[in-house]
């Protein structure tokens, strides 16, 4: 399986948790979550993601001066935000338990 | 913060642009038309803004040694489709707007063609018949350009060229047979002093306008109105009149129609050639 096609849902959560961590801007994120180890996550799936959390007010964006040229748009994250990581955060741990059983299983079988 | 306006933004996207190289502008202007040209109605805030978050961070990779490509991703089309989904459907508000505002130059344009014209004389079904395709005719060159660019086969220059000289032809037949075959039941004759006054009122409406603007996108139209205007009330005057309508100034009545659309014309070159010099210093 791809891993782009596992991780749709689960990138909107991780984009939630860092931008709660630290205000980001599009380039900066993309570099995180590349650095977490995301090598396959490119500049294109990152925007419509931000749009949509944008959308629905999880997030909320802010243009801010930058050393180099124009104004650059940085993304906060709202209350509403906050607490729909929160629910994130509970729906993947039990998740994980529950895939990481069946998982488990199979390979003992 | 002070947010940019959707024109701040595009006068900003036109600097930052050149500092692109070769492959990643090429890379990163197709998304740009592809962005612009999605339709006529859409927020262009939102997508000026889209269009430049997308550029700073290409720029941004661009300083780390990253190309446009592996930083924005192999398909560009497909990513570019997924943020366009995403836009607010355009209102009803925008869509008549914008085409009103298509509809008014486009009428405006027939009722400046015909103040030289010897009696002042608008076709109502010309008019609207002339806005609605022009709202038309530039919707779907949009709708050809936006498809266009993420075609699979490029098609060869020269049939791209025909293609556009197919289309400028059979935009200029329409006009062309819209103006000829309106019926006549239309027509509102425009007597003075009521053709005076007309015509004062558009040329300094259009002048108090543009001066106020200060864009020189728009000196080409602002020449093309001042001579028509110039011309028609030269026309009116009594004493010109006799001097310019006698069958030996043939040349005037010439003058009248060419002089217009050629000061148009080489304006509008001569701004977009100067544009461009600009965006490069």
């Amino acid at each position: 399986m791809k891993e782009t096609q596992l991780l749709k849902g689960v990138l909107e959560g991780c984009v939630l948790a860092i931008i709660k961590r630290q205000q980001v801007y599009g380039y900066e994120l993309v570099q995180i979550m590349r650095d977490y180890g995301f090598t396959t996550i490119v500049g294109g799936t990152i925007y419509p993601l931000l749009q949509k959390l944008e959308k629905q007010g999880l997030i909320k964006s802010k243009e801010l001066t930058s050393p180099d040229g124009p104004n650059r748009k940085y993304f906060f994250i709202t209350a509403y935000g906050e607490e729909q990581l929160m629910n994130f955060e509970e729906q993947w741990n039990s998740l994980i338990i529950k895939v990481n059983r069946i998982v488990e299983n199979e390979e003992s079988e | 913060m002070a947010n940019s306006s959707a024109e701040q933004l595009v006068e900003q996207n036109n600097h930052l642009r050149e500092l692109l190289s070769k492959e990643n502008k090429a890379y990163y202007e197709d998304i740009l038309i592809y962005m612009r040209t999605l339709g006529l109605f859409y927020n262009e805030l939102e997508t000026e803004k889209q269009l430049m978050m997308i550029l700073q961070d290409i720029l941004e990779a661009q300083k780390h040694g990253e190309s446009a490509e592996s930083f924005f991703g192999k398909h560009p089309k497909e990513l570019v489709d997924q943020i366009t989904k995403q836009y607010d459907r355009p209102s009803w508000k925008s869509i008549f707007k914008m085409s009103g505002w298509l509809f008014l130059i486009s009428s405006l344009f027939v009722f400046i063609g015909s103040f030289t014209a010897p009696l002042l004389q608008i076709n109502i079904f010309v008019l609207s018949m002339n806005g609605v395709f022009s709202i038309a005719l530039i919707y779907g060159v949009f709708k050809l350009i936006h498809v266009s660019i993420y075609m699979k086969a490029k098609l060869p220059k020269f049939i791209q060229f025909f293609i556009l000289w197919l289309i400028s032809m059979l935009s200029f037949g329409v006009f062309f047979l819209i103006q000829f075959y309106a019926p006549k039941q239309g027509i509102v004759k425009v007597g003075p002093p009521i053709d005076w006054i007309l015509i004062i009122g558009v040329v300094l409406t259009a002048v108090l306008y543009i001066s106020t603007k200060k864009k020189r996108e728009f000196y080409g139209a602002l020449a093309f109105i001042l001579t028509l205007g110039i011309f028609g009330l030269l026309f009116r005057i009594p004493q010109t009149r006799e001097y310019l309508q006698n069958d030996q100034n043939q040349i005037y009545m010439m003058l009248g129609v060419i002089l217009p659309f050629a000061l148009f014309i080489l304006i509008n070159l001569f701004t977009l050639w100067k544009m461009k010099d600009d965006q490069k210093a």
